[in-house]
């Protein structure tokens, strides 16, 4: 039944969700991450977002914004997400999600400039700080394991990866500050 | 883009901290909610603090490539042996995975007739394996010895009894060209034509019986009703164009002969009524069968996991996991399913029905190679998705095994990155209500995963972050995370008679024979 040029279609049309949403992933997971509780809810959400993007890829108009396509069904997810986990107290509630997610939309092209400069920032990290935050985030361990097998108390490790973060937006300030023209 | 000027007070960094670490608690989540609808300056500093934690985390996957060597972390992340030279950024790109058709999936032609029983049946080396449930579309039927019922759309239904070959032509027409069949023709589907070598049988209503030799030689008999025979070239041969057979009589003729009459027996025909009593007696075979080629599966190293779904008792609510001295929590606790008939009878199988049936399962351990083996009977699709092995949750090290109501074959991996493996659509609305043998490979050490459907490789794509998987809490048939939010419900419709979970990559020649010894005899 497929013909050749049918399964290149199909190919070719493959080929395309892989290269947009590749490129998308990065914002659309700080978009989900802004408007749910955890990183937990935010790849489960992810994950679900992707699989309806896939299916409803052929909805989607060559030559418009993907990304923006994106969050649109991935705020529709994080709301149908929020509905399933009403009765969890750490959830945003509805209007603020939606408010988020509105500024959020807006401020994409703000956030991925200023992601670009976080990279560079990223750069300029100590190899101890690097530690931390591999040891926090690379691996599946609870914080509770890391801290204890470093030698130190969560809260430490909670207050070390917050002064990086802070840090990494203080670097992000200065560098855009200074790209601007005089 | 934010304001430079705004400056966040410590009690609301505290706050970020917090929810960025995931250890916010009441009344402190409130908080932060009310500060944030409260003041656009806060949200935007939000999202920006966020970001700078998303960029953190998503480094974390390739720092091993970033970090100096002589400058180790705390302890050997997981993932160290795994990125360990890989010299690109890999993990910073995304990891979506389109899917590479690596079959022919074109083989939608029309179905003209549904297998619906097989015994002791030889097919044909190199053919394809068809068992009870199967549909046919037009082609050849090979098989060197037992018995297959075929019911033609039209009603007909034949027995065939090898060495067979038939070639299916139409809803309403096959050409027999060895083997002795056993057709039975209701009211509406008279004019059921069966083409012999040296001529075609219509059928005008009710049974008969045909054998073709090797040497050529044909029978037919009339067990009931009228047959019309057609002789082909009749006039060549000084025939009549047509004649007509009714109950008791018989023909027997050999290329180039003329017809001779013999008296009708069709006991030599095995009716639909021996073929059931057969393949009840036949079923007992491919039980022990099974039980011994599952007796080898419990005992191999790899093995993680292998249900068998045959309860002690009838009311029983556990899925024994008949690998010895394994962890508990890999015995699944059954949740709503009914026990119910397997692949053939005496086998049990588990009806996934209600949209909270689920077999509940904890798998410990983390895996950079992993089988997942199921037979199982898609009833339908209810849902866009329908789990076959579910984790709880997605977080890194998850597995999330399903099928789109496409028939994609879907597994999602979160080795660091989330990741899905799509199969090209292979379960067609013909394979609804059939035993199907699924099998997906995950192997990091070939950065490959491979779906197989019925023995045979449906589809492939590379893993783009290695990793190891780590399940730890899962279900089968359904997905925890639906309990709140309807739309999210992920339940199988089906039944699953038998699940193994292996710690390693079977070769696509272990999933050929592990399919062959799953299937009926």
């Amino acid at each position: 039944m497929s013909s050749p040029d049918a399964a290149l279609h199909a190919k070719n049309r493959d080929e395309r969700f892989v290269q947009l949403f590749a490129h998308s992933e990065p914002a659309l997971r700080l978009f989900l991450r802004s408007l749910l509780p955890r990183w937990e809810d935010t790849d489960e959400v992810l994950q679900e977002t992707s699989l309806v993007l896939w299916r409803k890829f052929d909805t989607f108009t060559e030559g418009t914004d993907f990304l923006r396509w994106a969050c649109m069904v991935a705020r529709f997810e994080a709301l149908k997400y929020r509905r399933g986990k009403a009765r969890d107290r750490h959830i945003f509630d509805g209007d603020l999600m939606e408010t988020l997610a509105d500024e959020a939309l807006d401020e994409l092209p703000a956030l991925e400039q200023e992601r670009k400069a976080l990279e560079a920032c990223l750069q300029k990290l100590g190899s101890k700080e690097r530690s931390w935050v591999e040891s926090v985030y690379g691996t599946n361990s609870h914080i509770h394991e890391v801290a204890t097998r470093a030698g130190r108390s969560p809260g430490s490790l909670y207050k070390a990866l917050h002064r990086i973060r802070l840090g990494l937006l203080d670097c992000v300030t200065r560098s855009v500050a200074g790209s601007e023209p005089a | 883009m934010s304001t430079p000027s705004f400056q966040p007070d410590p009690e609301f960094l505290e706050l970020l901290s917090q929810f960025a670490s995931g250890t916010l608690e009441e009344p402190r989540a409130t908080r932060l909610q009310t500060l944030l609808s409260a003041s656009a300056d806060h949200r935007r500093f939000y999202r920006r603090y966020l970001q700078a934690d998303t960029v953190l985390r998503e480094s974390a996957c390739s720092a091993v490539v970033l970090a100096s060597p002589v400058q180790p972390p705390l302890y050997e992340p997981w993932y160290w042996k795994a990125a360990a030279g890989i010299a690109t950024l890999a993990c910073l790109a995304s990891l979506w995975l389109g899917r590479e058709p690596s079959v022919d999936t074109a083989s939608k032609k029309p179905t003209l007739a549904v297998l619906t029983q097989s015994v002791g049946v030889q097919w044909k080396n190199g053919g394809r394996l068809f068992q009870a449930g199967s549909t046919l579309s037009a082609g050849t039927l090979a098989f060197d010895q037992g018995l297959i019922q075929l019911e033609f759309l039209n009603g007909a239904v034949v027995v065939a009894e090898g060495p067979a070959e038939l070639e299916l032509l139409s809803s309403s027409r096959a050409i027999c060209r060895r083997g002795k069949i056993r057709a039975s023709v209701p009211p509406q589907a008279h004019g059921f034509t069966i083409t012999a070598p040296d001529m075609d049988l219509v059928d005008l209503g009710t049974e008969f019986g045909l054998a073709v030799g090797s040497d050529g030689k044909s029978q037919i008999h009339v067990i009931d009703g009228e047959v019309r025979m057609e002789p082909k070239g009749a006039t060549a041969k000084g025939l009549p164009a047509a004649a007509s057979l009714f109950a008791g009589q018989g023909l027997q003729w050999g290329t180039g002969q003329i017809p001779a009459a013999i008296a009708e027996n069709g006991s030599v025909f095995t009716s639909r009524q021996e073929l059931l009593a057969l393949a009840g007696r036949n079923s007992r075979e491919t039980l022990e069968r099974w039980q011994l080629e599952s007796a080898r599966v419990r005992a191999l190293p790899e093995t993680v996991f292998h249900y068998t779904f045959e309860p002690h008792e009838p009311w029983s609510r556990t899925l024994a996991n008949t690998r010895p001295n394994s962890d508990p929590g890999l015995n699944g606790a059954v949740v709503g399913c009914q026990w119910t008939q397997g692949r053939w009878p005496g086998k049990h199988a588990l009806e996934f029905k209600g949209p909270s049936d689920r077999v509940r399962v904890h798998i410990p351990g983390q895996y950079t190679a992993v089988t997942l083996a199921a037979w199982v009977r898609v009833d339908g699709w209810d849902r866009w998705l329908s789990s076959l092995l579910l984790t709880d949750t997605f977080k890194v090290g998850a597995i999330h095994w399903q099928l789109s109501d496409k028939g994609e074959i879907i597994l999602g991996v979160h080795p660091g990155h989330l990741e899905n493996h799509f199969s090209p659509p292979v379960i067609t609305p013909n394979d609804l209500g059939r035993w199907v043998f699924l099998v997906t490979v995950y192997d990091e050490s070939t950065r490959t995963v491979s779906h197989f459907l019925d023995g045979n490789k449906v589809g492939s794509t590379p893993i783009q972050t290695p990793g190891a998987l780590r399940p730890g809490d899962a279900e089968l048939g359904n997905w925890i995370s639906n309990q709140a939010a309807n739309s999210r419900t992920r339940s199988l419709k089906g039944r699953m008679d038998e699940f193994t979970f292996y710690s390693r990559a079977l070769t696509p020649e272990e999933v050929r024979a592990a399919y062959e010894k799953g299937l009926p005899l």
